[in-house]
């Protein structure tokens, strides 16, 4: 397939830093389901080399038409990282392989077995799969494309669930020290993984996290601040990068999200979320914010895409290309990871969409949309 | 009658106690006050109705206006179970006394607990006759399970996006059977409107929306 990857690459490029690209961008969180389906490997089969993971997600990203190149299995670390945890600390049956979507490791099973935090070994992520041939096939991606590799850590919540499952909730009231000290070893896993990555990879531009704990209906901002928000705060600093947010649930907290991050010190350059579904609650906060590049917006995977038409693709698409692209730093992608059951013809129209309504200049932002 | 007052006012009492204990999230409170309720002659249905339920309604309504988060409502619905749990063997529970059987659980991809068990609880604290599934369930043992117990209400649950494929083709596999109950979906993953494009017959944003539409579609079902 003859794809362009320096045209995205300059696309990608300039609209980060606020200039205007030939036209918007299109990027998709392309998981284990959608590479499967494309081609036709089992996950274990696509993670078998690191050569072989690299030619799945390139052509996965060709097929779907993306600006963006990353590895098939990367865009949320949480499961590979719980596999991490397992495998080092002995339990590695614990992770239940999926043929032909992702993995997972049975939630608080890491620290049902090791209720002693201070017991848990942290993982080497030089050395225990997937995690070499994640790296490698990152760079083999990054060198092929251009597209440098996003570094994708799981800081902290993503990992809490992993590794302690659902009773992570009850410590938050019950036992906040554990809680803050499980935080602690993710933070050091979290740090070996970023070394593992520069070592292998390179230096990434920014920190792309998960910030799972972040959305109103789950936690206070106050506790999902306490044992997420301090430690990628803190990481950022540590290793003098920028943040941005991926958080796919319903209600996040985005505004106290970079407030926060900024009075601490740290720069919020991207968000990247489905929610709020209300366009005009994303046109705010491109005004608000209008430094922070918006990578998704209304555009969620369970809505239209996977159980609409190709027309209704498009036309949720014009909306948030219309509202949003003549701002500039807007690109257009589903959040978050694509189901199984996504319609091709679905994730292709947005292809169209971008090439059909967002091409650069724009006229002022449309109102009536 | 003057010791049947007593008793009653006891009991009054008690329930009340109960309803406080299940809003702090009193675990070993609840459990206590549950024992003595029987101790003074209560039954089971006046202590869920007139304690345990009352108390996770005020839970729920407090969740509602953004008091309570998941913590909240993870430790009172535990509270609840323990109750539950020591109200099992006094409760003569047969077909005729409750109100529908329900077959529950997490799609098969998704392994999250928490808001199905909620769930669960609410609407086992209702009176429904509840069969958890557990997480990670393939569609054909949502199918079985239902057609074994001939249930009322199907409801199932997800978190992660990926996992709402098998939503639809659990809801797709539960239409093209026999089975003649009715579907209701919820958990992060959903709205209502994907929950309406997935052909289920009801969405939940919580236990309590959900308890609502149980009762709504079990009137369905039985009309």
């Amino acid at each position: 397939m003859n794809h362009d990857w320096k045209a995205s690459a300059e696309r990608l490029a300039i609209t980060m830093l606020g200039g205007e690209p030939d036209r918007v961008p299109l990027t998709f969180l392309a998981s284990e389901d959608i590479a499967s389906r494309i081609s036709g490997l089992t996950v274990r089969e696509m993670l078998a080399s690191p050569e072989k993971l690299a030619a799945v997600s390139i052509e996965t990203c060709e097929v779907l038409g993306a600006d963006s190149a990353s590895v098939v299995a990367a865009p949320y670390c949480g499961p590979y990282e719980g596999l991490a945890f397992a495998k080092a600390n002995g339990m590695a049956e614990e992770f239940e392989w999926k043929d032909y979507s992702a993995p997972f490791i049975r939630e608080g099973a890491v620290c049902n077995r090791v209720p002693d935090v201070a017991q848990l070994e942290i993982p080497d992520h030089s050395r225990v799969e997937p995690w070499p041939t994640l790296l490698r096939a990152a760079a083999i991606v990054a060198e092929r494309t251009g597209i440098p590799a996003t570094f994708a850590p799981s800081l902290t919540w993503s990992s809490i669930q992993m590794l302690r499952g659902s009773q992570a909730y009850a410590d938050v009231i019950e036992n906040p020290e554990f809680l803050l000290a499980l935080c602690e070893k993710i933070y050091a896993s979290q740090c070996d993984y970023y070394q593992a990555f520069c070592s292998v990879v390179g230096k990434p531009f920014f920190v792309f996290n998960c910030q799972y704990a972040f959305n109103r209906t789950m936690l206070r901002f106050e506790d999902a601040w306490r044992f997420e928000g301090q430690f990628v705060n803190r990481f950022c600093k540590q290793v003098g990068l920028p943040l941005a947010i991926h958080n796919c649930g319903f209600d996040p907290y985005w505004n106290e999200m970079i407030e926060r991050h900024i009075a601490e010190g740290v720069d919020v350059v991207m968000v990247n979320g489905s929610h709020p579904l209300d366009l005009d609650r994303w046109v705010a906060f491109r005004e608000k914010y209008p430094q922070i590049a918006i990578m998704g917006a209304s555009m969620f995977v369970n809505g239209e895409l996977e159980n609409g038409k190709p027309g209704d693709v498009m036309e949720r698409a014009r909306q948030n290309i219309e509202r949003l692209g003549p701002f500039g730093r807007f690109i257009l992608s589903p959040v978050c990871c694509m189901p199984w059951r996504i319609p091709l013809a679905n994730v292709l129209a947005l292809r169209e969409a971008v090439e059909t309504y967002g091409r650069y200049p724009m006229q002022s932002p449309a109102t009536d949309a | 009658m003057a010791t049947t007052t007593t008793a009653t006012r006891a009991t009054t009492e008690l329930l009340e106690r109960l309803r406080e204990q299940i809003v702090a999230l009193d675990r070993s409170g609840v459990e206590q006050t549950t024992l003595e309720a029987l101790a003074v002659g209560a039954s089971p249905q006046e202590i869920i109705s007139g304690g345990l339920g009352p108390g996770m309604e005020a839970v729920g309504k407090r969740f509602e206006d953004g008091d309570f988060f998941v913590p909240e409502l993870l430790l009172s619905a535990r509270a609840m179970q323990s109750a539950l749990d020591l109200l099992r063997p006094h409760l003569e529970r047969s077909a005729d006394t409750s109100p529908g059987t329900i077959v529950l659980g997490t799609v098969q991809g998704d392994v999250h607990e928490i808001g199905k068990n909620i769930v669960a609880i609410v609407l086992a604290a209702d009176g429904f006759d509840v069969h958890d599934l557990g997480e990670d369930v393939p569609p054909q043992q949502f199918l079985d399970k239902a057609k074994e117990l001939g249930a009322d209400v199907v409801g199932m649950s997800a978190l992660i996006s990926l996992a709402v494929s098998k939503m639809a083709e659990t809801v797709a596999m539960l239409r093209e059977s026999d089975f003649k109950g009715r579907v209701i979906v919820g958990g992060a993953a959903l709205t209502r409107e994907s929950a309406e494009q997935i052909g289920a017959d009801a969405f939940a944003a919580d236990a309590w929306e959900a308890l609502g539409n149980v009762r709504s579609l079990i009137q369905e079902v039985a009309s």
